[in-house]
């Protein structure tokens, strides 16, 4: 097992600037729509962001019948030098380039499917795969968490390596998705710690997965449906370990939109010391 | 109104009137359909010995979309979640997405499946046996297997789900229980013929038939 440490580097504090991206609505035809917010901040510690996201949202309509397909990604790198930047948005671009290739561009050329075509689950692993490959060549001292959801009407396919996390959350409730590959996660597992002391274990950033890791990388893959109302939630640990997951909830439902949600969720983040870049990436999914 | 969905070795899939018996609908594939219908919200979900899996809009019988196999499809779809589970005699056991009809993951067994599957949401697996003489539970989340359990001849019936455990017959003449989540054998049963149906459990009893002209009620 590979362990690799995020390296830390104390700075002076930042000044805080929002991330103001345009909030994207879909409403057409009978079916589904998705509803986008992201955003992401460096925090008030770091003197750079080492976060990347990526959204895609799109809608075919026919038959007056939307098929909603959207492709989000978060991913959060780590290593000297820039090298966790490179790392991420290197990661980011190159899954994105493979799955609209591969998945994308065949889905909007018609109506036939066929077994010679990627399964959407093996598409993501090699497209990760890929991306695992090219880190590694380009900054073999770095490496990144990579979370992310293809969504074709109410199924989220999820690929999922590190510690960004993927959340399904709904009026009341939220539920982790995806399974952290990170030290403090297995002595969770093993009954070692309890997930409150996770938060503080000095060595709370080891992971034993990554992006860019030499040999072969083990991606985990998740299908989840959507219920009508519900959101999914892809965040770097940069949000999810200062802000519970029941504040999560508040903020996302009080929010006037996705958007508005993430922008709380990163002010929030912030407030509560804003030690790590804090990315998020909310997707409603509207019946 | 109640309508009956069929298909037919003259390629048609058809949507009659159950009271009165009038053709509503009918749609043509290119080969015969063996494979039983599926409706889920509004979509008929249906294999045909042409290779390929339909997706039909339920007022007109127009094609949603279609998957293309590399060969016929026998086996009927079973509805997950979102996801259409149906095997095929290429071998294999895909999961499509049934939105688009694009195949979320597949499974490749060492034969043909003809038989359909069976999902139990609370393990996450899918249950389908295959000619190579085994009943596989894949993963519903990932396409991987979780256990095999080889029989001695090929599994063409399609497990029940009863409690913990799933109950099927094979051409080696045996009626089986596996336990679910392990695929550990908690009975076996010798018929004297070949057991190409499928068993039906009813309070706490499995009814299936042999051909060895028998109807066999068991203790599940």
């Amino acid at each position: 097992m590979e362990f690799l440490q995020r390296l830390f580097g104390k700075r002076k504090e930042q000044p805080v600037v929002e991330t103001v991206l345009a909030l994207e609505e879909a409403s057409v035809g009978k079916g589904m729509s998705f509803l986008v917010g992201r955003a992401s901040h460096v925090g008030k510690v770091r003197g750079r962001n080492e976060d990347a996201l990526f959204t895609l949202d799109s809608t075919i309509l026919q038959d007056d019948e939307s098929l909603p397909f959207g492709l989000f990604i978060v991913a959060d790198g780590m290593g000297g030098h820039k090298g966790g930047q490179l790392a991420s948005s290197l990661t980011t671009r190159v899954v994105a380039d493979w799955i609209l290739r591969e998945v994308y561009l065949p889905f909007l050329m018609g109506e036939t499917q066929d077994a010679g075509q990627w399964p959407i689950n093996e598409a993501l692993v090699e497209a990760v795969t890929t991306a695992n490959a090219a880190v590694h060549e380009a900054a073999p001292e770095a490496g990144t968490t990579l979370t992310c959801a293809l969504l074709l009407g109410a199924n989220a396919y999820i690929a999922h390596v590190g510690d960004s996390r993927a959340y399904l959350v709904n009026r009341t409730n939220i539920r982790r998705i995806t399974r952290d590959h990170s030290l403090v996660d297995r002595l969770i597992e093993l009954g070692q710690i309890s997930p409150e002391e996770a938060l503080t274990h000095p060595q709370r950033n080891v992971l034993y997965r990554a992006v860019g890791q030499a040999g072969t990388l083990e991606v985990d893959t998740y299908l989840q449906s959507m219920p009508g109302n519900s959101y999914l939630l892809l965040c770097s640990d940069g949000l999810w370990s200062v802000v519970p997951e029941q504040e999560i909830v508040e903020i996302i439902n009080s929010a006037q939109s996705p958007q508005a949600a993430c922008q709380r969720l990163i002010q929030v983040a912030n407030e509560r010391g804003g030690e790590d870049n804090i990315t998020a990436v909310l997707v409603g999914v509207r019946t | 109104m109640e309508h009956v969905f069929f298909g037919s070795d003259d390629r048609h899939l058809y949507n009659v009137s159950a009271r009165s018996g009038r053709v509503v609908w009918k749609f043509e594939a290119v080969g015969p359909i063996r494979s039983s219908p599926t409706i889920v919200e509004e979509i008929v979900y249906v294999g045909a010995q042409d290779c390929y899996v339909y997706a039909l809009n339920i007022q007109d019988g127009s094609v949603k979309w279609k998957f293309r196999t590399n060969r016929p499809v026998m086996s009927s779809p079973t509805f997950f979640e979102g996801l259409v589970l149906i095997g095929s005699m290429d071998w294999n056991l895909y999961a499509l997405d049934a939105n688009s009809g694009w195949a979320v993951w597949r499974y490749r067994t060492g034969g043909h499946v003809v038989a359909t599957p069976a999902v139990d949401g609370n393990l996450g697996l899918a249950f389908v046996g295959s000619a190579d003489g085994s009943m596989y539970a894949v993963d519903l989340r990932t396409g991987r297997m979780a256990w095999k359990y080889t029989t001695e001849n090929q599994v063409v019936s399609s497990p029940a789900l009863f409690g913990e455990a799933i109950y099927f017959g094979s051409v080696d003449g045996f009626i089986y229980s596996l336990d679910a989540r392990s695929g550990e054998v908690r009975w076996k049963y010798k018929t004297e013929g070949i057991v190409v149906s499928s068993p039906a459990v009813v309070e706490n009893v499995v009814y299936i038939g042999s051909t060895d002209h028998r109807v066999y009620a068991l203790p599940a």
